[in-house]
């Protein structure tokens, strides 16, 4: 009896292995159909059980974290009334690129729809930078279009349903963005390097000049994924090895991807 | 597998999700966080054998991946090899599994959560997933999830075991064999 039971399990087995490597195969259709069906039926569970345990985690977090929320709040404020100031010494600079921008037919970032939506979930899974967010096709979100949100490129919208679409962030290993910097309009190539990380910055020859801290901006270069303008990074350190071919740059994203809570998302498709 | 086994087994699926979700995705570390859908093959196989494990990792497996945005059906290929051995090992690699002592089920919980991101991380680069491996904190995954699957099983041995048993199946571990 042993063996033809063995025999069995070995066909289950490999019929089971099989169906993983055909849903592999062929997965995609399969699985936006079917995600957005099993989110609706998880979704009301998750708030649910969320309800329960948040107040209980956040209180643990509220006692042990008092002086740093006071001392956030006090540098919120500061922050607030700073930004209050550029806004309005900002106006006049902002107009003038308008125009310019409208001589050279290229979109201008400030002047595009947007679509506010609230982040449902992060990270749901260790392999992938993404987040979750609660708008989707009937908001007028479509894959490919750029998320943005405190103060930079958050990252790109890489599928939707008709109530929620999935954000692949600047920094997850696959993304990869054309920008721009410096006075001499330097143009380099940056890529994620994994969730929480800085990114790497390429093709930028030795001797250009890099200073810490110079914002990168979308390049907008003709068939770029992004308007030209939005600020991505700022260059954290840079390296110049001897005998290297190019050198090497560390840029710190400038929006804060642990803690989306909001974002923007631009109705604005590559080619548009 | 009877239908009201796989009805189960989708149900324990979902509950998983919403608990990782609604949990486990909040207590990070190192920017990573415990995957508990590995639990329910190795539940499943502890509790059940092989073919419940297989079973469960399959639809786990798929259920998760609903979720993700990876590759469809890589977390089903890891789950069902690892419901596979688990349900093996409790059945003949460790003796006499009914009568094992109680840390029994979470050591070899832990070593499938060990296991498993690995297992995972290593089909995505064959794929072509080459940053599933060199831009995530792997080892921390597998120290997460090995954690998870140890405190995990016993509990989850005794909700679905009662449930997949039945099967042929000779000498389940102690949870089960307490509820049957």
């Amino acid at each position: 009896m042993a063996q033809p039971r063995g025999r069995r399990r070995l066909v289950t087995l490999s019929v089971f292995l099989l169906a993983a490597l055909t849903l592999l195969a062929i997965g995609g259709p399969v699985r936006s159909a079917a995600s957005a069906a099993a989110r609706a039926v998880v979704s009301p569970f998750v708030s649910i059980v969320r309800g329960v345990t948040k107040p209980v985690g956040e209180a643990f977090a509220g006692t042990f974290n008092y002086a740093d929320v006071v001392r956030q709040n006090h540098y919120l404020s500061y922050e607030l009334g700073r930004l209050r100031m550029l806004q309005a010494q900002s106006a006049y600079q902002t107009r003038q690129l308008r125009d310019l921008l409208a001589l050279d037919r290229l979109p201008f970032l400030g002047a595009l729809p947007v679509a506010t939506a609230q982040t449902t979930a992060q990270n749901l899974s260790n392999f992938t930078a993404t987040i979750e967010i609660d708008k989707g096709t009937d908001a007028g979100v479509l894959p490919g279009m750029p998320v943005v949100g405190g103060a930079g490129l958050v990252g790109i919208v890489t599928s939707t349903t008709s109530g929620g679409s999935t954000v692949t962030l600047i920094t997850d290993a696959s993304r990869s963005i054309g920008v721009r910097f410096g006075a001499a309009g330097n143009t380099a190539v940056v890529h994620g390097q994994g969730a929480f990380r800085d990114l790497d910055a390429d093709f930028v020859s030795p001797g250009t000049p890099v200073h810490v801290g110079e914002i990168m901006y979308t390049n907008g270069l003709q068939g770029g994924l992004f308007p030209p303008g939005i600020p991505v990074g700022a260059v954290a350190g840079s390296e110049n090895a001897r005998g290297a071919t190019e050198l090497s740059i560390s840029v710190h994203p400038l929006a804060d991807l642990r803690h989306l809570t909001y974002v923007d998302v631009v109705l604005w498709e590559p080619g548009s | 597998m009877t239908t009201a086994k796989w009805l189960w087994l989708l149900v324990a699926a979902l509950a998983l999700v919403v608990l990782q979700i609604a949990i486990a995705d909040e207590l990070s570390v190192m920017g990573v966080h415990a995957e508990l859908i590995w639990v329910l093959p190795v539940a499943a196989g502890l509790a059940a054998g092989p073919m419940a494990g297989m079973s469960a990792g399959l639809m786990g497996g798929v259920v998760a991946d609903l979720f993700q945005p990876t590759p469809f059906g890589l977390t089903a290929l890891v789950a069902v090899v690892i419901g596979y051995a688990l349900g093996r090992l409790g059945e003949e690699g460790v003796g006499d599994l009914g009568g094992a002592a109680w840390w029994v089920a979470p050591a070899l919980a832990a070593a499938a959560g060990l296991v498993a991101p690995l297992a995972y991380a290593l089909c995505a680069a064959a794929l072509g997933h080459t940053g599933y491996l060199t831009a995530v904190p792997v080892g921390m995954v597998c120290v997460l999830d090995a954690l998870a699957c140890a405190l995990l099983v016993r509990p989850t041995m005794r909700l679905i075991g009662p449930r997949l048993a039945g099967d042929a199946r000779a000498g389940a571990l102690e949870p089960v064999r307490g509820m049957v």
